[in-house]
């Protein structure tokens, strides 16, 4: 089925391209929407009839590197996948309903085309196809971004995540002559240098998923529009950094010291997500923020057990979209206010959307304690109290909104609440909790909505260093760009003009023109001249005579 | 002759013939340019089919030279010279005519001088592609010398900073590289007569003929290479000039360099031959991170694209040292989508650098308007930074993964060089593309639809180059 689902995929979306972008962009949408939601369809059935597809492509068949194109698939990536598309379909729906959105069709064909980058991604049985699927995904990525400051952020560090996947996977093959992913296991105990490759790859993992010091690659998407910052923060890099890790993780495992670095890196990824989701002004900031949150949360997941990216994480991915939407439907509310400290008090005429918030994060809770034993409960504590502080901020308090947005504030339109309460009423449905914790955290969350100390918060909305400020790109300018440009710069003119301009070639210069002038005297009519060649021919038959001898 | 139609000879003749006829175009300024422009895009074309029609006739897993051609030049002494192709020259035989059409696109409008262009350019092309299928060392001697005549010359006419500085470098250089080349084969004639270029390597050079012939045929070869301290010269002529087709031109003398390594170095190297080796390692790679740290801190695009052909070059030039002849095939096909992405983004830059220059104003921020030289320029940037679009992904990655396997800290400091100088050509796209209401460049100054269908077409090679590397070859 997956091989039916990709063509189709590439087929519509390059279909989609060959149209016109113009007044019916959103219409097109809707068909893009309506197929996606068919190939949805068609692979729940076939997941019911357990059908599995196979399809195989000998790319290059070369003795010495035998690379494959592989599209079949298992019953575990089908029902990934699946998971997948169905965030796949409310994103493409959402970018449609969504207004500020100008290029609907545009970027609806981007995210199919995505979405079948992550089907090579996740198919890949050896390292050309993963390589390929990766940058194919960063690539469809970059195009998603229309902010150039975000977008040459978001290029540089993918980049050079790329380059880092590129060497290690290269060292893998130099070393043991192995593409195939069925063989890393023995391939990776085999490295004399698993260290460099676990190092490179944790790197690369780290760079994709937005974790400190990365993290600045993703929240640049604040200043992208937010259906677009929703589409990239889930559908994007992150994501491939899961599988990434998943597939790699033999790699990753035979160094020691990656658990403790990763350890760290994850624990100060989650206190800077908390903090931000709770100190930045942005709403747009603060989703990707809890975004940070989730992926963080994520890679401490997949480093106790890879499995449960299959059967747990994919699955917890429906709900961290649905917060989002949560997020992006206030924005829609309030005309488009972003800035948490122009809102407070919107529960007062957005009563629905305030309901359908504390619901969805019910659906969140009790989704995690579907998968028992998964969840740390520190993160869930953390990610609640992150909502609650950004609810708080929106709903509750002081209304510090102006004429404009008082005026126009009301619940969204069914276009957005409708769909949303469907899905979190089935996914209550489905996953009710049982479990009297999961109604404890959520009582907390609701008791913490209602009494968290905002001011605390609002203090920090207008602190420009935290605010727009990144320092962790400042650091970068100071201790790896500037030395960097300073180098280049004292090579060029040290070595460049001063030693090859000026000595060497100075030099042959002017031995070439001394030779020269020394040449164009002797050859000058004056009978010293004359005698002088003279003299030095006696001399070279000399030395030739007592050199070679009389014979 | 194994050869059908002596093609190998045919490919050598047509430019060669393409050019007498240039030559016989009536020197009038109106037409001129135009009518000798057209010859030199038919002759090129036209010569490339006969490429294609040999890639038909050769076998692809048979790494040996074949369709031979031989003919008796001189009887006392006797001297034949021999004509023949493996995958991998041929490979760069087409790419480097490929090269040579994208920079045609670019000087279409061109009037300065434009026939003298032509007639160096197929004389140019003539000599590379005789160099490519000499066999023996004396046809070998003869074509890599050969070509310097043309280079000579559009360097003068199109080096357009320090013109007679850049001459005279050129003129050092490449004749002492010509005088140590000649002595080496002067001495392998002495002791074993014309031979071709297959035997060169198994020859019994020991001692301190061995040592002064390897280190004369390296020595020759490195000069063509921007390699440290000889890199200063190329550096300055490929900086200087401004005129995409004499660009694209001069960047392949780094490839005849390359390429006699490759004929020349025997597979299983000598050990008096590892000193060599090993210091040809170590300055290349301090040429790499010297290079590309330039280029990423130099604003001047001409420098980039310099640092990043350059930190390639050596790249190859590493792979050949490691003496695998796999490593040798993949930097063929590698380079077949190197030399393509090269040329292509040097007349898109140059395009650029004209439409600066004809408006007095910054080009920051043109791409924001000119939608397709946008999607071609960061089509071309993003398959030169080595993203699986061309056929350089895979190639480069085996040839990467044989250079760490060598050498760890060599092929790391290799890696971070070809990430500095692909970081350089990105710097640019952004700044190409970041938003400036001063650029007074607006759609009206895109490409033409003609320019951006051929740019399609170029695009549409690159990415069947990385899909399968031989797919134009139908085998009959």
């Amino acid at each position: 089925m997956i091989q039916q689902l990709f063509f189709a995929l590439l087929i519509i979306a390059l279909g989609s391209f060959l149209i016109v972008q113009g007044r019916r962009r959103r219409i097109w949408s809707v068909i893009l929407l309506l197929a996606a939601s068919f190939f949805m369809y068609n692979l729940w059935e076939a997941l019911n009839s357990g059908h599995i597809g196979f399809f195989v492509y000998s790319w290059l068949p070369d003795e010495v590197l035998n690379a494959h194109f592989y599209l079949s698939s298992s019953l575990e990536i089908e029902q990934t996948l699946f998971a997948l598309l169905g965030i796949l379909i409310g994103l493409v729906y959402l970018n449609i309903i969504y207004q500020n959105e100008q290029h609907s069709l545009n970027i609806n064909t981007l995210l199919l085309l995505n979405f079948s980058a992550l089907i090579i991604l996740v198919s890949a049985r050896d390292f050309i196809q993963f390589m390929a699927g990766s940058c194919a995904f960063s690539i469809l990525s970059f195009y998603m971004v229309n902010d150039m400051a975000a977008k040459s952020k978001f290029v540089f560090y993918n980049f050079w995540a790329e380059m880092a996947v590129f060497t290690a996977l290269a060292l893998v093959y130099g070393e043991t002559g192995s593409i195939v992913f069925d063989d890393l296991e023995k391939s990776a105990s085999a490295l004399r240098h698993p260290e460099l490759a676990a190092g490179l790859l944790a790197a690369a993992v780290c760079v994709k998923a937005g974790m400190f010091p990365f993290q600045n690659q993703m929240l640049d998407f604040q200043h992208i529009p937010f259906n677009r910052a929703i589409d990239l923060s889930l559908l994007s890099t992150p994501l491939a950094a899961l599988f990434m890790w998943a597939k790699l993780s033999p790699l990753l495992s035979e160094a020691a010291y990656i658990e403790t670095v990763m350890k760290a890196i994850i624990s100060v990824s989650v206190f800077w997500a908390v903090a931000g989701c709770m100190l930045a002004d942005n709403i747009k900031a603060k989703t990707l923020y809890f975004n940070m949150l989730f992926w963080s949360f994520a890679l401490s997941v997949l480093e106790r057990d890879i499995s449960l990216l299959y059967s747990g994480i994919v699955y917890l991915l429906p709900f961290l979209t649905i917060l989002n939407v949560v997020m992006l439907m206030i924005t829609v509310s309030a005309s488009n206010e972003i800035y948490v400290s122009q809102m407070g008090g919107f529960c007062r005429n957005m009563k629905f959307t305030f309901f359908l918030s504390i619901l969805a994060v019910l659906g969140f809770v009790s989704s995690i304690y579907a998968w028992e034993g998964m969840c740390p409960k520190i993160y869930l504590g953390l990610s609640l109290l992150a909502l609650a502080c950004c609810f708080n901020g929106v709903f509750l308090g002081r209304e510090n909104a102006d004429e404009r947005v008082s005026a126009l504030l009301g619940n969204a339109s069914a276009l957005y609440w409708f769909p949303l309460l469907l899905v979190v009423a089935g996914s209550l449905y489905l996953n009710w909790a049982q479990s009297w914790e999961a109604y404890a955290f959520w009582g907390s969350f609701l008791i913490t909505t209602a009494f968290f100390p905002q001011k605390i918060c609002r203090r920090w909305a207008d602190s420009e260093l935290l605010q727009d400020g990144d320092i962790v790109y400042v650091l970068y300018r100071i201790f790896l760009l500037s030395p960097l440009r300073l180098l280049g710069r004292v090579l060029w003119i040290a070595v460049d003009f001063v030693v090859i301009e000026r000595s060497i070639i100075g030099s042959i210069s002017q031995t070439s023109s001394l030779l020269v002038s020394a040449f164009h005297r002797m050859q000058e009519t004056a009978w010293l001249n004359y005698l002088l060649l003279v003299f030095v021919g006696l001399l070279l038959i000399l030395i030739n005579w007592g050199y070679y001898g009389h014979g | 002759m194994d050869s059908p139609f002596a093609l190998l000879s045919l490919i050598i003749a047509m430019p060669f013939l393409g050019m007498l006829f240039v030559l016989t175009i009536r020197d009038d300024d109106e037409t001129a340019g135009r009518n000798a422009f057209n010859v030199c895009v038919f002759t090129l074309i036209a010569n490339m089919i006969i490429i294609w029609r040999i890639f038909m006739v050769l076998d692809e897993d048979n790494h040996n030279l074949q369709l031979l051609e031989s003919f008796r030049w001189l009887n006392n002494p006797g001297i034949d010279i021999v004509l023949g192709v493996d995958p991998f020259s041929l490979l760069l035989i087409l790419g480097a005519h490929i090269a040579v059409l994208i920079g045609l696109a670019g000087i279409r409008g061109n009037v300065f001088r434009q026939k003298s262009l032509m007639i160096f350019t197929l004389l140019f092309l003539s000599m590379a592609t005789g160099f490519f299928v000499a066999a023996d060392i004396f046809s070998f001697y003869i074509f890599f010398e050969a070509m310097l005549l043309p280079l000579f010359m559009i360097i003068g006419i199109f080096g357009e900073v320090r013109k007679q500085g850049l001459i005279s470098r050129f003129f050092l250089y490449n004749f002492i590289g010509a005088i140590v080349l000649f002595s080496a084969t002067m001495i392998i004639y002495h002791y074993y007569g014309s031979v071709t270029l297959e035997k060169v390597s198994s020859l019994p050079l020991a001692g301190g003929a061995g040592f002064y012939v390897w280190g004369a045929i390296c020595l020759s070869f490195l000069f063509r290479i921007p390699i440290w301290p000889f890199h200063y010269w190329i550096s300055s002529i490929n900086a200087g000039i401004r005129n995409p087709l004499a660009f694209t031109i001069t960047a392949l003398i780094p490839l005849t360099g390359l390429y006699g390594f490759i004929r020349f170095l025997p597979h299983d190297i000598p050990a008096f031959m590892e000193t060599y080796i090993m210091w040809g390692n170590i300055i290349g790679v301090i040429t790499m991170l010297f290079i590309s740290l330039i280029g990423f801190i130099n604003k001047d695009v001409q420098y980039k694209i310099f640092a990043y052909v350059t930190v390639y070059y050596i790249m190859y030039l590493l792979g050949i040292f490691t003496g695998d002849r796999m490593v040798s095939l993949n930097i063929g096909f590698s380079m077949f989508a190197f030399l393509i992405i090269v040329a292509s983004l040097e007349i898109l830059s140059s395009y650029i650098f004209h439409k600066e220059q004809e408006n007095e104003t910054s080009s920051r921020g043109f791409l924001c308007r000119a939608r397709k030289l946008s999607y071609a320029y960061s089509f071309l940037v993003m398959a030169a930074v080595g993203l699986p679009l061309s056929s350089m992904f895979v190639n480069n990655y085996l040839i990467l993964s044989k250079l760490l396997s060598a050498n760890i800290k060599m092929g790391m400091l290799l890696i971070f060089s070809l990430a500095l100088a692909g970081a350089g050509l990105l710097q640019e796209l952004f700044r190409l593309k970041l938003e400036n209401n001063e650029c007074r460049l607006n759609k009206d100054d895109d490409i033409s639809k003609a320019m951006f269908a051929f740019m399609l077409f170029i695009m549409f090679v690159l990415l069947m180059s990385f899909i399968k590397p031989l797919w134009f070859v139908v085998d009959e």
